[in-house]
């Protein structure tokens, strides 16, 4: 029963290979595939679920503390990114017109989603640095699979700021090493660590991993193109899962280093205020001007592209964490308030923004055209996907009902700055706008050029209308609880419930366990 | 066929030096990581491991850069009237670039970023 028990950590990632590295085998029988595929998804997510409804202040680990731990907040990030992770891998399915590729895609899509999940489930950097070395090969090559050459540059520049980023870790790994001689992220053992060399290593931990996150000044460098040029299923596991992940890293290092003063703080807290408005003013611009005016695209041509309106969101959104984790830096007393704060954010912009994507796909299908200058207006054709879509920018946009309205309450609560709820409202605002203008241009706009239609019309596959529907399900209900929830008018022994299980996890994002491990 | 026609050959161009520059990089890294593990030094060990890893990302980054700056050589002008040379091949063979890892030529439809074979533009 203990071998059982101790193996139960890594059960998900294997299971998600195992279902990877049948594809290669299978590729050619479509319901085989996704029967094989779904199987291996579902096998995880059960144990996984398991984890999140019982696990509460403890925890599992493989082969001990010091490898694989699976606790609440884990078992809550692993939970979003198996669901995305097999929403993504349906998407998939219809996706590609070259079917000749499915079975390495779904190899190496199995691998970055487990390279992902491990980065969520140690607390020991080297294994979370190794991991998020792997997740880039993978994902970087994931990105080619556009098979376009506006995506190998999009690819490179990936590699590159992923190098420079782990590199940056490397170096903050070895300091690490050398003022505590060992690997484990401990908060006693940091404890020792003197002011100046916490601060040092906070920094080095906060600029190298914020790299992958995408916050300004060096998302801009690579996420937009990145995320925008990659097929959409992987745009979709890129913005609503990896940057996320590597930003639930961060509040996990910096933390349990806790370094003291206001430095660190006021660093994440800038990094942040200026990731939300610089990503959300150019989202907008990229809606209403193009690619001439928002920069940053891989391509001479302007384009008013629909995915680079979210990739750029995607790099306003990360500067949230930054916020929160600077906030709790700088009151320690409301730590847990302000990573409970991390959790929900991770699922709201997950779920939000993985929708925009599939969504956005949905219309780029449906209309040949990834460039909102040259689509011709879908009207009723957009089908339920134009209401889907509208309620994930809602839900980005911070409005009540959706799950928005959990990152609303963090930032109009008492414990924060009026200057950085302002910062959090023009940000909400951009994409408000930027949600409902480009919503306008697929449905009822007209293209700045003429616009001759050639070939006939092969309208998008119903199968890829289904996740973004489905997720748009998932943030309605939820945030509808969460709402009413919060507000005492229904709901309050579910709302109650939830906020009881968020708090126990925010604590297990810097502890590995709470009062005793499981 | 005689060497006075061709080009002067650059034996060490900036590709090759790249190349040459980050081969060397993996055996530092390589030799050290057996030497340090030798000794029994971890921190040293993942620091030869680092360096043969950045130098294998080069690499492949470098083996990427001349799959979007491709040669363009026209076949017709190679093979016109006889006045062939080298090299005697076909644009299948050498000249179009793929793209890395798949082996696959571009999807060129969506250059534009709309598909041509639905869309046209006015103009275009």
């Amino acid at each position: 029963m203990a071998i059982v028990a101790s193996i139960l950590p890594i059960v998900a990632p294997v299971a998600i290979v195992m279902g990877g590295l049948a594809a290669p085998l299978i590729y050619k029988k479509e319901k085989l595939l996704i029967g094989v595929i779904s199987t291996f998804f579902i096998i995880a997510i059960a144990i996984n679920t398991w984890f999140v409804m019982n696990l509460g202040g403890g925890a599992y680990a493989y082969p001990d503390i010091k490898g694989v731990l699976i606790n609440s907040s884990s078992s809550f990030i692993v939970e979003v990114t198996l669901i995305l992770g097999f929403l993504g891998a349906i998407y998939s399915l219809r996706y590609f017109e070259d079917r000749r590729f499915l079975g390495s895609f779904y190899l190496l899509y199995s691998l970055f989603l487990a390279s992902l999940i491990l980065m969520a489930t140690s607390f020991n950097i080297l294994l979370i640095y190794v991991a998020f070395e792997a997740s880039t090969i993978a994902g970087g090559i994931l990105i080619l699979f556009t098979r376009r050459k506006t995506a190998t540059k999009a690819a490179v520049r990936f590699f590159v700021m992923s190098v420079i980023g782990a590199v940056t870790i490397l170096v903050g790994i070895l300091y690490q090493n050398s003022l505590t001689g060992t690997f484990l992220l401990s908060t006693s053992i940091f404890a020792r660590v003197g002011a100046n060399d916490a601060v040092i290593l906070a920094s080095l931990y906060a600029i190298g991993f914020g790299v992958k996150v995408g916050v300004f000044p060096f998302g801009l460098l690579w996420l937009p193109s990145a995320h925008s040029e990659a097929p959409t299923p992987i745009s979709a596991i890129l913005s609503g899962v990896m940057v996320q992940i590597a930003a639930f890293a961060v509040s996990r290092v910096i933390g349990v280093i806790s370094p003291g003063g206001t430095s660190v703080a006021f660093l994440m807290i800038g990094l942040g205020g200026l990731s939300v408005i610089s990503g959300s003013m150019l989202a907008a611009v990229e809606a209403t001007s193009g690619s001439k005016w928002s920069r940053f695209h891989v391509a001479s041509a302007n384009i008013r592209g629909i995915k680079r309106i979210w990739a750029f969101s995607t790099a306003s959104e990360v500067g949230v964490f930054y916020l929160l984790i600077g906030l709790a830096l700088l009151s320690p007393a409301l730590l847990p308030v302000f990573f409970v704060g991390i959790l929900l954010h991770f699922l709201n912009h997950g779920m939000a923004k993985a929708l925009l994507f599939f969504d956005s796909g949905v219309v780029i299908e449906e209309s040949h055209s990834a460039d909102l200058s040259v689509m011709r207006g879908l009207g009723s054709s957009v089908g339920l996907n134009g209401l889907t879509y509208i309620i994930g920018g809602f839900s980005l946009s911070l409005v009540p009902g959706t799950l928005g309205f959990t990152t609303l309450r963090e930032f109009t609560s008492g414990n924060v700055s009026l200057g950085i709820t302002a910062v959090i409202f023009i940000g909400a605002l951009f994409i408000f706008f930027s949600t409902l203008y480009s919503f306008r241009c697929f449905t009822f706009g007209r293209p700045k050029v003429k616009v001759e239609s050639v070939g006939g019309h092969v309208g998008a596959s119903p199968l890829l209308r289904i996740p973004g529907i489905v997720l748009a399900i998932g943030i309605l209900v939820l945030g509808i609880i969460i709402t009413f929830g919060a507000m005492g008018i229904a709901f309050q022994g579910y709302y109650s419930g939830l906020e009881e299980w968020f708090h126990t996890a925010a604590e297990t994002i810097i502890l590995p366990f709470v009062g005793g491990p499981a | 066929m005689n060497g006075k026609n061709h080009p002067a050959r650059h034996f060490v161009t900036s590709e090759s030096l790249s190349l040459i520059i980050a081969s060397s990089l993996i055996i530092v890294g390589m030799g050290g990581c057996i030497v340090s593990s030798i000794m029994g030094d971890f921190i040293l060990l993942f620091a030869f491991v680092e360096v043969a890893s950045v130098a294998m990302f080069f690499i492949l980054t470098l083996s990427m850069i001349p799959a979007y700056f491709p040669d363009k050589v026209k076949a017709d002008s190679i093979f016109y009237c006889g006045l062939g040379k080298e090299p005697y091949v076909s644009d299948e063979e050498v000249y179009r670039t793929n793209v890395p890892l798949l082996n696959t030529p571009y999807d060129t439809n969506w250059d534009n970023y709309y598909d041509k074979r639905f869309i046209k533009l006015e103009g275009s």
